[in-house]
């Protein structure tokens, strides 16, 4: 990073010089528009999700405002939702696993990328290309492959003899989970593999030429070189992969639509049932402030794991 | 060497056996829509079409909006590009250029607002853009892509513009320019790569973007095209072939987009630990 403007501390007169005022007018000036916008777009709509899970609102409408008093009343009916309780475990297991699986592929890949070969920028594009596309677009294309009569998947199941009937992969709960981590694994994989790669192309070369004159093997070196030194990448990619994996909407949406019986049915999906199709806005809105404690808490926890601060 | 050799050989076994698996859903999608559709339907599945036909992509283009759709998805696209770029290079150049109080916090808000979820900010906004009578108006569309795209953007931009040394500015500004107008006569042509995979981003974000597209606009004329596709599984007896038709359609542009210009992004992507 190079150093910008830095204010010098000794002459205090400068603070009341014109041309210093002008300068920290410009620079507020500068960042004034995406402020707004995220203030106004994110913050205030924050502010007001949060006094929405207060009242008792069906379909909420800006003019008519927040009347009445104010209770957890929204919270009570929440925490005695077994709907809510089920969706709570099956955000856990959806983003324990999509997590884990893309982070998984992603060092993976990131790995035999970082191996000198021929073709190793085409390789590169190839193996992410994922990244660009719409979570829509993904979505049909497993909902296709795991089609139980006509899909591809459960054809080399059965030829391959893994499985002896057809699996109904969009009827059954485990199975429909499964398909909804598959595609969201494919999709989110490459963000880990370009992060991590990225990682270990920043370890001097020194280190391993170092570790081979001491006798360590490609194994040791691995363990002891690249993984302490690629400790804050990852868990920054960690913490990222995770809240996207909170919000991710689209693809289980198109896919299962929450079903079967809610087995995919995350917050995500959640919140917007209850608010767009129960139209039990501010329900919804207390199921919204819980998924982002949730993101707030896994967040930290990942930071105290590896110990580096965020920013 | 012949151990050295078999390694060789090993690497590039694994690399192209990684390749076909991670990218077979591209190949099937690619087979799925130039095959008959009543071959879709036989079994064994055929893994190498043998009549190759774009009667679904004729049908997709005859009994669908989907060009409607998609000049809805480019309007969005290309009006939020020209919004939200702009207000993440001067955001991004002030968190590059100064340090005084609040730049950084500004610096940090933009940061953690990126993270809320969607689904539950939709809410209030939906009846705030209710109340300022947007609904239905790609305006809508246009500020709330931006604003998730900004922060970001600003990041993103911040460090292209620590690399640009500072003293070309302040050449220019002895020579009489103002600081802004040798920001963008000086650090602006510099800064084009940067600029670029910004813009790619917001392309590729604006693109597939769909819980603003799902609720702030509705009616077949104004959905964009994720919404579009999203409904061929109720609205229409389509076909596999038509929907991997159209998906494919779809899915086109922004993987040339992203192939083609890969390098600029992949900096960006991973320097600010960003994933959509």
């Amino acid at each position: 990073m190079t150093t910008a403007q830095t204010v010098p501390r000794a002459p205090r007169r400068r603070r009341f010089s014109r041309s210093a005022l002008r300068n920290r007018l410009y620079a507020y000036a500068l960042l004034a528009p995406a402020v707004v916008v995220v203030l106004l777009v994110i913050v205030y709509p924050l502010v007001m999700a949060a006094r929405l899970s207060l009242h008792d609102v069906g379909i909420f409408r800006v003019d008519r405002g927040l009347t009445g008093e104010m209770s957890f009343d929204n919270y009570e009916a929440m925490f005695r939702s077994r709907a809510f309780w089920k969706s709570l475990r099956i955000t856990l297991y959806y983003v324990f696993f999509g997590v884990l699986g893309s982070f998984a592929v992603g060092l993976f890949t990131a790995v035999l990328l970082n191996q000198p070969f021929r073709g190793r920028g085409l390789a590169r594009v190839l193996m992410v290309l994922p990244w660009p596309v719409p979570g829509v677009v993904a979505a049909t294309m497993f909902t296709w492959i795991f089609n139980s009569s006509f899909g591809v998947l459960n054809y080399l199941l059965l030829k391959s003899g893994i499985v002896a009937q057809p699996v109904q992969w969009f009827t059954k709960p485990v199975p429909a989970l499964v398909a909804v981590l598959v595609a969201t694994i494919w999709k989110g994989y490459p963000f880990f593999t370009i992060s991590i790669l990225a990682g270990m192309q920043s370890i001097p070369k020194e280190l391993y030429e170092a570790a081979r004159v001491d006798g360590a093997g490609p194994i040791q070196q691995f363990r002891f070189i690249t993984i302490p030194a690629l400790r804050s990448v990852i868990g920054i990619s960690l913490v990222v992969a995770t809240l996207w994996q909170f919000r991710v909407f689209d693809i289980i949406f198109v896919m299962t639509g929450g079903g079967p019986t809610g087995a995919t049915e995350t917050l995500a999906i959640q919140i917007y049932r209850e608010a767009f199709q129960y139209f039990e806005m501010s329900y919804a809105a207390a199921v919204g402030m819980v998924t982002l404690a949730l993101s707030v808490i896994s967040t930290f926890f990942y930071l105290r794991l590896t110990s580096r601060s965020f920013y | 060497m012949p151990r050295r050799r078999l390694a060789t050989v090993l690497l590039y076994a694994l690399v192209i056996a990684t390749l076909v698996v991670l990218l077979f859903p591209f190949y099937w999608m690619v087979v799925s829509a130039i095959r008959p559709g009543n071959q879709l339907l036989s079994y064994p599945p055929q893994f190498f079409p043998k009549d190759v036909t774009f009667e679904a992509f004729q049908a997709v283009l005859r009994r669908s909006n989907i060009f409607t759709w998609f000049k809805n998805s480019t309007v969005v696209t290309a009006f939020t590009i020209l919004v939200a770029v702009p207000v993440s290079a001067l955001a991004g150049f002030a968190m590059s250029r100064f340090r005084y109080r609040g730049v950084q916090e500004a610096g940090y808000l933009l940061l953690t607002a990126r993270m809320l979820p969607a689904s539950l900010l939709i809410i209030p906004l939906y009846a705030i853009f209710a109340q300022l009578g947007l609904i239905n108006n790609f305006a809508s569309l246009v500020v709330a892509n931006t604003t998730f795209i900004v922060p970001f953007g600003a990041w993103m931009l911040k460090g292209f513009f620590d690399s640009i040394p500072r003293d070309l500015e302040h050449a220019a500004m002895i020579d009489g320019t103002t600081a802004f107008m040798a920001f963008v006569r000086v650090v602006v042509p510099l800064s084009l790569p940067g600029l670029a995979a910004t813009t790619i981003y917001c392309a590729i974000l604006t693109w597939g973007e769909f819980v603003f597209a799902s609720t702030l606009v509705s009616g077949e004329a104004r959905w964009t095209g994720p919404i579009g596709i999203a409904s061929f599984n109720q609205q229409y007896q389509l076909q596999w072939s038509e929907i991997m038709a159209a998906s494919l359609l779809f899915v086109v542009p922004v993987i040339l987009l992203f192939a083609f210009l890969e390098r600029y992004l992949v900096e960006g992507i991973a320097a600010g630990g960003v994933k959509q």
